[in-house]
């Protein structure tokens, strides 16, 4: 039977596959570290920004707040108004102190943020909120509130402990930040080069063109074979379905739960996935909530034709999936064969072909926090049904139960975040948010 | 229908009686020990009894958890207790109006006690966390001389050294950590905070940075930064200046000078040995009738013994960390090396002793494990025990320990 103590252990994080460390020695200094990315060379600054900019607060792998920008924080009128003292000592890449103006400027100008103001108050930040926000602290560690600004020519200024030499174009340099605050990071320079398609990764890690790669979860068994020294994250991609809400074949919640209790989540795990990763019973994975065994995942097939004959099916559902990715491909095409064992007509394509009844999405938790991490969910794919971010674990149950009850999201599969690495990395771990720890990493020097 | 509990105002009252009656079975001598899972399960058979109300219902219990039986146990029988106290008489399913089913489960955080209350075809859960606390560490088996670790302190911020301060009224600590240095007090069986105070520098400090706190003769203590020097008032009241210098840090009897911007000496001491030093983490001295044999950790993992005569490397040491220091006992020759094996930030660590035997290392020890990788290795003013700090890799705190050898165990 498989039980949430057996599931943590398997997806403890930072699991290595492949090779361990045989260097013993303090850190040492010095390097270039060379990553590279199927990202889209248009899409990579948003890579460096990881590196280069930094948040008030930050959220452990045990989804726990922790400070970062900010040393501490209280809160008053019942999560209404909240102040955060900043860290001193604090600097911007171009030397500049880090002030509670700069704080206030960077916040004001955010989309999507739950407060109503901020504003500078001596050396602390204080942010008016309209509605209670006891997750303040952990909202404030989003990517989407980090602290930063732009120079002239739009490169990225943060506090991190990396700093950009230029606009991003088909590559990236990162450089260390001598006045780090947290201490200089023991590599010189970070490259980032995008683009890359699996294959050519693998081949730079083996002949040392490349120092981290990345191992999609389809593929960890192949990286393992082909004894490339890889690291797993906890489950932490979530593949789902989630239903238009423009559909019209989709608007009865019963077929939408005919889908749900039609798909065979375990051989998508076994075949697609050769097992790496989990079953989607929730919403969010096992190990962060601990409650799955309360909702049912297994293929229902009898109860799938029964809620299907309640509805009067109008033409065929289609099921789109991203464009170019054959792993969603064949994802969305035994969903298909799923439903049609059920009676429901349905058919798949490549997303931007025509209108759709069912997307396949393969998305990241936004943090190891529950609240935030489900709040993000629905803000991405039911952002007209967001609500404030849940706080206790009933009421992220209670939040979770009601979008699976109406099948609003389907979920189908977690899966982990894996990379592969050189031998001559040392300190190599995976951060909280799935991503190689890079200010931590230092490289043996070449033998 | 499924739905979850929260507390309400007749809950609360639920929970305080259920408490007087914990507290009156506490003093009739039936409830020997308060455990941890007293309060969780007080609050879940308050949030049960909300729903289910006085009356016959059926209880099953399943641990999907890392949980022991013997815990499982310790929790069933206070759930139960408290229901009965809440007027819920247990009895088998046929002859109950409701179902609880009570599943011990766990999240990366948490330990959860989930309830679901079946009354018909309505379905209910309430939901109870528990943190989960941190493990005990293990001491090795012996051998004829042991290696002992004594728990000093645990912090969530990285301690860089530690030293104990006897005197004939009180004990002191003086922890040193990346942003202050702390004086504890022994009170009442534990560290007790006294003073605190910031360490103030004008440059960042290296992201692997070592520090060190050493005991002094005309006032309490100096503590030495990469690039920054601290030392305390010498009279009341206790006070502390810190100043930007490369002043050389207390080495093996003489002083070393500390890279500023990284995490090593540079292989200058003052005086000299009488060899040219490359660059090193560590060094330790192992008394000779003649002389002083050194011993140094250098950057490219090699460990090197000087004699007064010349420079060599030791072969076959390439398991030994880069943190090492020689220690006094009463066993063997009088004076062990101590040396960490750690392979990276990612891996538990444990310390070897050895004794140098013609100038080749021979473990004397069986070694001691740690719960992480050993961050600091220091040794204390008289070389009768060394601090070593280890990043628990359990729980991510800094835990600092001292270090001696007892012997004939």
């Amino acid at each position: 039977m498989r039980t949430p103590s057996r599931l943590l252990a398997i997806s403890s994080l930072g699991l290595a596959l492949a090779g361990t460390a045989d260097a013993r020695t303090r850190p040492h200094y010095g390097g270039e570290l060379r990553v590279e990315s199927a990202t889209p060379n248009s899409s990579i600054g948003t890579i460096a920004a990881d590196f280069v900019t930094e948040s008030l607060t930050s959220i452990d792998s045990d989804g726990q707040v922790q400070p970062l920008l900010a040393e501490r924080w209280d809160s008053q009128n019942g999560g209404r108004r909240w102040q955060f003292w900043l860290r001193t000592n604090v600097r911007f890449h171009d030397g500049k102190v880090l002030s509670a103006a700069d704080v206030t400027e960077a916040l004001n100008n955010k989309r999507g943020a739950p407060w109503r103001t901020v504003r500078a108050n001596g050396s602390t930040v204080i942010v008016e909120c309209d509605d209670p926000q006891l997750l303040l602290p952990e909202t404030l560690a989003l990517r989407q509130f980090a602290i930063f600004s732009t120079d002239t020519s739009g490169v990225l200024i943060g506090t991190g402990p990396f700093r950009l030499t230029g606009a991003p174009g088909t590559s990236i340099k990162l450089v260390a930040f001598d006045d780090y605050w947290q201490g200089r990071t023991y590599l010189d320079s970070v490259g980032v080069t995008g683009g890359r398609g699996l294959r050519d990764q693998w081949l730079d890690l083996s002949v040392a063109r490349a120092e981290i790669v990345e191992v999609p979860a389809e593929q960890i068994r192949r990286a393992q074979q082909e004894r490339i020294r890889t690291l797993l994250s906890r489950n932490m991609e979530l593949i789902a379905l989630v239903p238009s809400t423009n559909s019209q074949a989709l608007q009865d919640a019963r077929m939408r739960q005919a889908i749900s209790a039609a798909v065979d989540r375990t051989s998508l795990l076994n075949v697609i996935f050769q097992k790496q990763g989990e079953v989607a019973t929730g919403i969010l994975p096992n190990w962060m909530t601990g409650y799955d065994f309360l909702f049912s995942s297994g293929q229902n097939l009898a109860l799938a034709r029964d809620l299907r004959n309640q509805v009067k099916q109008n033409g065929t559902i289609t099921i789109s999936y991203e464009s170019g990715d054959s792993i969603q491909q064949l994802l969305a095409e035994r969903v298909v064969l799923n439903a049609r064992d059920a009676g429901i007509a349905m058919q798949s394509g490549p997303r931007g072909v025509r209108e759709v009844d069912l997307e396949l999405v393969r998305t990241s938790l936004a943090s190891t926090n529950s609240g935030l991490a489900l709040h993000q969910i629905t803000a991405s794919f039911l952002p007209d049904e967001t609500e404030a971010v849940a706080a206790d674990l009933n009421s992220i149950y209670a939040d979770e139960r009601e979008l699976l009850s109406s099948a609003r999201i389907i979920p189908l599969l977690y899966v982990p975040r894996a990379f592969g690495g050189s031998p001559r990395l040392r300190n190599w771990t995976l951060g909280p948010d799935g991503l190689p720890a890079i200010a931590q990493i230092w490289m043996e020097d070449r033998r | 229908m499924i739905s979850t509990g929260y507390n309400s105002r007749q809950q609360m009252l639920k929970i305080i009686r259920i408490v007087i009656v914990l507290s009156i079975l506490a003093g009739t001598g039936q409830l020997l020990a308060v455990t941890r899972w007293d309060a969780p399960t007080a609050r879940l058979a308050s949030q049960i009894t909300a729903i289910t109300g006085p009356g016959n219902a059926a209880l099953s219990f399943q641990n999907l958890s890392a949980l022991a039986p013997s815990e499982v146990a310790a929790i069933r029988v206070p759930l139960e207790t408290q229901l009965r106290a809440g007027g819920v008489q247990l009895r088998d399913a046929a002859n109950s109006a409701s179902e609880i089913k009570v599943t011990l489960s766990e999240n990366v955080r948490e330990w959860l006690i989930v309830a679901e209350v079946r009354q018909g075809l309505d379905v209910k859960v309430v939901i109870v966390g528990v943190d989960k606390g941190s493990s005990g560490s293990v001491t090795p088996a012996g051998s004829a001389m042991v290696l002992r670790k004594s728990f000093l302190m645990s912090q969530r911020d990285p301690i860089l050294d530690a030293a104990i301060v006897d005197s004939a009224s009180a004990r002191s600590l003086l922890l040193l950590s990346r942003s202050s240095v702390g004086v504890y007090a022994w009170t009442a069986g534990r560290w007790n905070l006294q003073q605190s105070f910031p360490i103030t520098h004008g440059q960042s400090f290296p992201a692997d940075l070592r520090g060190r706190i050493v005991t002094a003769q005309d006032h309490l203590f100096d503590v030495y930064l990469p690039g920054v020097g601290c030392s305390s008032s010498a009279s009341a009241p206790l006070t502390m200046n810190c100043r930007d210098t490369d002043d050389p840090w207390p080495l093996g009897g003489r002083k070393a000078f500390f890279n500023s911007a990284r995490n090593y000496f540079t292989g200058i001491l003052v005086p000299g040995v009488g060899a040219q030093l490359p660059p090193f983490f560590s060094a330790a001295t192992l008394p000779r009738v003649n002389y002083t044999l050194w011993l140094f950790s250098g950057l490219d993992g090699q460990v090197r013994v000087y004699d007064s005569v010349e420079l060599r490397t030791i072969p076959n040491t390439r398991d030994w960390g880069s943190d090492m220091v020689s220690l006094k006992s009463a066993c063997g020759v009088g004076t062990q090396l101590l040396v960490s094996t750690a392979g990276d930030d990612t891996v538990a660590d444990s310390l070897h002793a050895y004794e140098m035997v013609d100038r080749e290392p021979n473990e004397v020890a069986a070694q001691l494990a740690m719960d992480g990788p050993i961050t600091a290795l220091w040794p204390s003013a008289d070389a009768g025990s060394a601090t070593a700090v280890v990043h628990n890799l359990q729980t991510g705190q800094y835990d600092a320990y001292t270090i001696t050898i007892a012997c004939n165990q």
